[in-house]
């Protein structure tokens, strides 16, 4: 499984997105925008599952909130420090 | 000034709702359920009273509760089945006070939490321990009804109940709030049915200790009983809060009412189910109805809302056999019979000699 | 809230990594001491960062103390009760001829009393100990009520960081209402590896010494402590011979109603607590002497209470002494209350340790540097927990 697909799959699973498919989340969609509603602690709680699946720490939010814009650029930020 | 019980919302082992609840008094049972644990000796059911949160969805969007454990949505529904019942769903009451008891806390969360922390290289989710501090649920209620009111959350094991209705006639009778929404919620977990398991289940060495006690009548409950008081001056067909008072069965006789029909908390399961015998006065009208909810700290919370459905259909509902063993020279109430004038008073003997009661009469 | 009357604080204890008990606290305050380091109980990583303000020496006195067996959190309560009825110049026998009611905030308290079964079971043993059991050795309120023989009320009140605050509030309500003579109130929290982790994983723990209110600051450090506070009825107080301590003078309690982890934007919230507790209290803006402030050095948290205090209190110094104690958790209001009554007596409120660079988003409002007398006799403590609770104390040493 590729790092983005396995985010997808993280994201769904443990923010307990109810209904929404893979597919449906375009590599490039906001994830802090209108289309999943999803608030801080879901944005910490993203940050535990990708040191926890990835081994990679994102050290507070100034780091977080460029990586954690999309999928893409988590992949990016993931890839970069493995 | 009276205090009066404006609307009840129960859920647990007997089903959702009060309408649920009278039907259970009236067939004296509830369904039994189980659940599934390991145990030394393998996989076991361990008799259980669960509830179940379904109808969460008919009050508030699947969106909202994505994050929320089973222990919070149980205080939730319990809450909005409450305010359904008192005529409030969906009115902005002026300034509202949210108290929630618990007994347990939320167990599920904290053994989960603890696995975790054993581990070699301990890390928690965020979720989850937000989930776990121990006011959230009560957080999240205010949350969803954008209530800016006073919030206390209390976890005093079997005085939980008592504790919570204090504090919320206080609150009323100083006039800090117009309305309580007081209640409370405990969660069936791993910690418990491996007790009941060591105390009922095969081969086990306490099994002697039981005095005879069938586990079917020892079932682990889980569940939410929440009420809305308030000082409105139109009478409540549940009756009013005539008292509340905790105080310690070890320094004497309880200043409890007399004359009034007396519903036990016992729970087939402590040892304390046979001092009411030797605390209240010979002669006294008792009842208990455990069986219908399980044995849970908060277990006094659903007392009361039977007691608030006996004032409103002016009938006491015939008590569990189970109290027969315990109750000495009390005079269980065997069969339906009329509530007439009387008072009706929840009583929990508890832990260290703690007593607390919360007495109801009509209104 | 209309007015209410006072209730008397007939004597006081606390103890918190400044020192183990409240004289000795304050002195370590105006000194400027502070004593961040890694916890005793249990790894960081790495090594040293994360500091919390951990209690090291020995403290619980044993020797005066029935009540062994019992978890830390209970010790830091019994220590601090103890210490507060000698303040009193009251002993046992006194109160057990009174109607004592118990009533502490706690964050920790008994619910996680499973770890040693959950240790246990996963090892392959076998835990026999009941839920009952392992809640009497857990629950500070069950243990000081078994302690000193207290028969009326008993409450624990696990409202997160302001349950300490809230706790004396709702215990100068029974006090008020007859329902009890006397009142041991307070809070207590030990540090813990669940709060520890959950607030690392929140990403609002500093990995150095906190600096609230700081244009720097990066997050909360933990602490641990007790403070109780030995609340009388007027008909008590006249079997009290010693000077009363303070008085409770108002208390207010709101919910943000907001969200699970942050404080409202607005700081409505705070704003309509501390008018509750002054509207109790009767008391104008301009007689607060100071304000004792929660100040966590979160962002958030800081931000929102420097606003509302400039908003509401502009004249009003105001500190934060969690840069001496660390978070303390549920035992945060109850200490920070014991701090505010000293601070009266004394005449002067410590410098808000961890603050050197104002932020320029913090209003105009900045908290004091250095020590500074204060003149007045009446001051606000207030605390903002997680999950949005605000709790306000006027609390006031003359009448």
């Amino acid at each position: 499984m590729s790092i983005k697909e396995k985010l997808k799959q993280i994201f769904i699973e443990t923010l307990n997105l109810e209904g929404v498919t893979p597919e449906q989340i375009e590599n490039d969609d906001l994830l802090f925008g209108d289309k999943f509603g999803l608030d801080s602690i879901d944005a910490v709680e993203i940050v535990f599952q990708v040191e926890k699946h990835f081994g990679v720490k994102i050290r507070d939010m100034k780091e977080g909130r460029p990586a954690l814009q999309s999928i893409n650029t988590l992949a990016e930020f993931i890839e970069a420090r493995r | 000034m009276k205090i009066y019980i404006q609307g009840i919302g129960v859920l647990g082992g007997f089903g959702c709702g009060v309408a649920e609840l009278e039907s259970a008094l009236t067939r004296r049972e509830s369904p039994q359920g189980t659940v599934s644990m390991k145990t030394l000796e393998g996989n076991l059911n361990v008799p259980a009273l669960t509830a179940r949160t379904d109808r969460l969805s008919d009050f508030v969007d699947k969106s909202a509760l994505r994050r929320l454990d089973h222990y919070i949505r149980m205080a939730l529904l319990g809450s909005y089945l409450a305010l359904e019942d008192a005529g409030m769903r969906g009115l902005k009451e002026r300034r509202m006070g949210v108290i929630l008891a618990t007994g347990y806390g939320s167990t599920c969360n904290m053994m989960d939490i603890q696995q975790v922390l054993t581990n070699d290289a301990p890390a928690l989710s965020p979720t989850r321990f937000s989930n776990s501090v121990h006011n959230a649920a009560a957080t999240h209620i205010s949350i969803l009804l954008d209530e800016m009111g006073p919030s206390l959350s209390v976890n005093d094991y079997d005085m939980s109940m008592p504790s919570a209705f204090l504090s919320a006639c206080q609150w009323l009778r100083e006039k800090r709030v117009e309305s309580v929404l007081v209640g409370g919620v405990d969660e069936y977990c791993l910690a418990l049915g491996y007790n009941w398991y060591r105390r009922y289940g095969s081969g086990n060495p306490l099994k002697n200790d039981s005095a005879g006690l069938t586990p079917g009548h020892a079932a682990i409950g889980e569940g939410a009983c929440f009420f809305v008081l308030t000082r409105q001056e139109n009478a409540s067909p549940y009756g009013s809060v005539e008292a509340v008072r905790m105080e310690n069965y070890r320094r004497g006789r309880l200043n409890a009412a007399k004359d009034a029909v007396y519903f036990l908390s016992v729970d087939a399961y402590s040892e304390y189910d046979d001092l009411y015998a030797a605390v209240l006065p010979g002669d006294t009208r008792a009842a208990s109805y455990n069986h219908l909810y399980g044995i849970l700290p908060i277990g006094l919370g659903f007392d009361v809302a039977i007691a608030a459905l006996s004032h409103k259909t002016g009938k006491i509902y015939g008590s569990a056999e189970d109290l027969r063993r315990h109750s000495g020279r009390l005079s269980v109430i065997r069969r339906e019979e009329s509530l007439g004038n009387r008072s009706i008073c929840c009583l929990k003997l508890g832990v260290g000699g703690a007593s607390g009661w919360v007495e109801l009469s009509r209104s | 809230m209309h007015p209410v009357a006072p209730v008397t604080i007939a004597g006081i204890g606390c103890i918190c990594s400044a020192g183990l008990t409240l004289e000795k606290s304050m002195t370590s305050l105006y000194r400027g001491e502070r004593r961040p380091g890694s916890p005793d109980g249990f790894p960081t990583h790495p090594p040293g960062a994360y500091p919390v303000f951990e209690i090291r020496d020995e403290f619980f006195p044993a020797w005066r103390i029935t009540e062994k067996n019992v978890m830390r959190t209970c010790r830091l309560a019994l220590t601090a009760a103890l210490e507060a009825i000698d303040n009193a110049g009251l002993d046992r026998d006194f109160l057990k001829k009174k109607r004592v009611g118990v009533c502490i905030g706690t964050n920790v308290g008994s619910c996680v009393n499973n770890e040693a079964f959950y240790v246990s079971h996963r090892e392959g043993g076998d835990p026999l100990a009941a839920p009952a059991d392992r809640f009497l050795m857990s629950n500070p309120t069950r243990v000081i009520a078994a302690e000193f023989w207290a028969g009326g009320p008993l409450q624990t009140v696990v409202n997160a960081c302001s349950a300490g605050g809230d706790a004396i509030g709702l215990a100068a309500s029974w006090i008020r209402s007859g329902v009890c003579d006397v009142v041991i109130a307070g809070g207590t929290d030990e540090l813990y590896q669940v709060t520890y982790t959950g607030f690392k994983s929140l990403l609002i723990y500093d990995d150095s010494p906190c600096k609230p209110f700081d244009a720097n600051r990066k997050g909360l450090n933990l602490g641990e402590g007790a403070a109780i506070f030995l609340l009388v009825s007027e008909e008590t107080r006249k079997e009290v011979h010693k000077k009363p301590r303070g008085f409770v003078k108002g208390y207010g309690s709101t919910t943000d109603a907001y969200h699970p982890t942050k404080t409202r934007p607005d700081g409505l919230g705070l704003k309509m607590a501390i008018a509750e507790a002054m509207e109790a209290a009767g008391v104008a803006s301009a007689e607060i002497a100071f304000v004792n402030a929660h100040g966590t050095g979160t962002w958030d948290n800081d931000l929102i209470e420097s606003r509302v205090l400039h908003d509401m209190f502009p004249q009003a110094p105001f500190f934060s002494t969690k840069g001496y104690t660390g978070h303390t958790l549920g035992a945060s209001g109850a200490i920070e209350a014991a701090f505010t009554i000293a601070c009266l007596e004394e005449g002067r409120i410590p410098a808000s340790a961890g603050f050197t660079t104002p932020d320029p988003e913090l209003a105009p409002a900045c908290p004091v540097t250095e020590n500074c007398s204060i003149s007045g006799r009446i001051a606000l403590s207030q605390t903002l927990a997680f999950g949005g609770n605000n709790a306000v104390l006027v609390l006031g040493i003359e009448e």
